[in-house]
């Protein structure tokens, strides 16, 4: 099958300037590999670096040291030593992240804050998928014109 | 993903008497990308951003601007009407406040209108229309376009400023805090319209800010200046979630969440 992302020896650790310098050793040599249709989960107790390696994948965190390659445009691209531009590229066509915490613009509509991730449609068009995608996630229609502030955290 | 530049600068230096402004500064910006200088006042943010504009010199360095036919020039070695032309039209420059950029004794319809005289038009009918429309853009009401910008609000006052910059549909804007000094309430609304045009027009900009909230959401990289020396640069949610130099770290650190 093919892969689609991979790390290998994936390292990182923070080093926290403002506290003496201490240095936190957060992935030690993390190999891993995700083929197309695949689903992986990262578990472990709070602490072990589960959201630091996913973080890192999405380029959110800076790697220490190792690769991180997805597949993008059919060719691997590695996240750890890619331009910031090309990192732009890969996760507005390639990669997406859901977060536990949605960061936006504040008073901004639901429906547009979704639509606004919509490429190469018409702003009408784009309106229109975000509505639809909104509803099958079981928003109803008379949410959608609020902004995401006002919604419980599910 | 073109990998022409639209902006480079390389090796710029001004002092201020005793005063590092900028102290080896290299910037580059690619079509349609938002780059943003942050830092503490009197870092330097400013000084670079009047620099890249041509506004200042630099006492040495250079910053090249790729013009629409492909060819590159210095800006500060161009002939000063060459530079005045760029800014009247593939430039634009939005300023922290309204009142450095608009005319206030000239209509709010005059002043988005002006600009495109600038560039030789002279159908009024076709330039107020012009004018009506953008101010339909950013939000004011067509019923305004006759009154003085004196009897605007600061919100209004700065998306005007906005209107007036954007008629010329200009390649590369330059932003010095944009939303500084204003109401909370309205810098929300404006941040979004200055995000969705830049998006929707596809305009490289230059922003300058000391609220790294604002950099975040406009900003696709960042750079951070502390006493003339850019410390960090990089992917702006990478920078500020995960900040590498120690100046970074403190700035990030000293914000305050509500």
């Amino acid at each position: 099958m093919t892969i689609m992302l991979e790390t290998q020896a994936l390292s990182k650790q923070f080093l926290l300037h403002l506290q003496g310098g201490i240095s936190i050793p957060v992935l030690d040599h993390v190999d891993m590999q995700v083929s197309a249709g695949e689903c992986v989960a990262l578990a472990g107790p709070s602490g072990a670096g589960k959201t630091t390696l996913l973080r890192s994948l999405y380029g959110n965190y800076r790697a220490g040291s190792g690769a991180i390659r997805v597949r993008h445009r059919g060719e691997m691209v590695d996240i750890v030593t890619a331009s910031p531009r090309l990192v732009v590229e890969v996760r507005d066509e390639t990669l997406g992240y859901v977060s536990q915490f949605l960061r936006v613009v504040p008073r901004v509509p639901a429906v547009e804050i979704v639509a606004e991730a919509a490429r190469g449609m018409s702003a009408e068009e784009a309106t229109r998928r975000a509505a639809a995608m909104l509803t099958r996630l079981h928003i109803p229609t008379r949410l959608h014109g609020l902004p995401p502030a006002t919604f419980s955290g599910g | 993903m073109t990998d022409e530049t639209l902006l480079s600068a390389r090796g710029l230096n001004l002092r201020f008497g005793k005063i590092a402004a900028l102290v080896n500064v290299d910037a580059d910006l690619w079509p349609g990308e938002v780059l943003a200088i942050v830092g503490e006042s009197g870092s330097g943010k400013t000084t670079l951003l009047n620099v890249l504009s041509g506004r200042i010199a630099p006492q040495s360095g250079v910053v090249w601007y790729r013009a629409p036919d492909g060819r590159l020039v210095d800006v500060h070695a161009m002939p000063a009407p060459a530079l005045r032309a760029l800014h009247r039209s593939d430039w634009g420059f939005v300023h922290q406040n309204p009142r450095d950029n608009l005319r206030m004794a000239v209509t709010a319809g005059g002043n988005v209108g002006e600009r495109l005289m600038a560039q030789g038009r002279r159908n009024y009918g076709s330039i107020r229309e012009e004018a009506i429309a953008w101010l339909g853009q950013v939000e004011i009401d067509a019923s305004r376009v006759d009154d003085l910008p004196r009897t605007f609000s600061g919100g209004m006052l700065q998306r005007l400023q906005i209107a007036r910059t954007l008629v010329t549909n200009p390649r590369l804007v330059f932003m010095d805090e944009p939303t500084g000094g204003l109401d909370v309430s309205v810098q929300a609304r404006l941040l979004d319209l200055i995000r969705s045009l830049v998006r929707r027009l596809n305009i490289a900009a230059v922003l300058v800010t000391h609220d790294l909230a604002v950099a975040r959401l406009l900003a696709h990289r960042i750079m951070v200046m502390q006493a003339g020396c850019v410390v960090e640069a990089g992917l702006t949610d990478q920078v500020l979630d995960d900040p590498q130099h120690p100046y970074t770290q403190l700035l990030v650190s000293s914000v305050l969440t509500a």
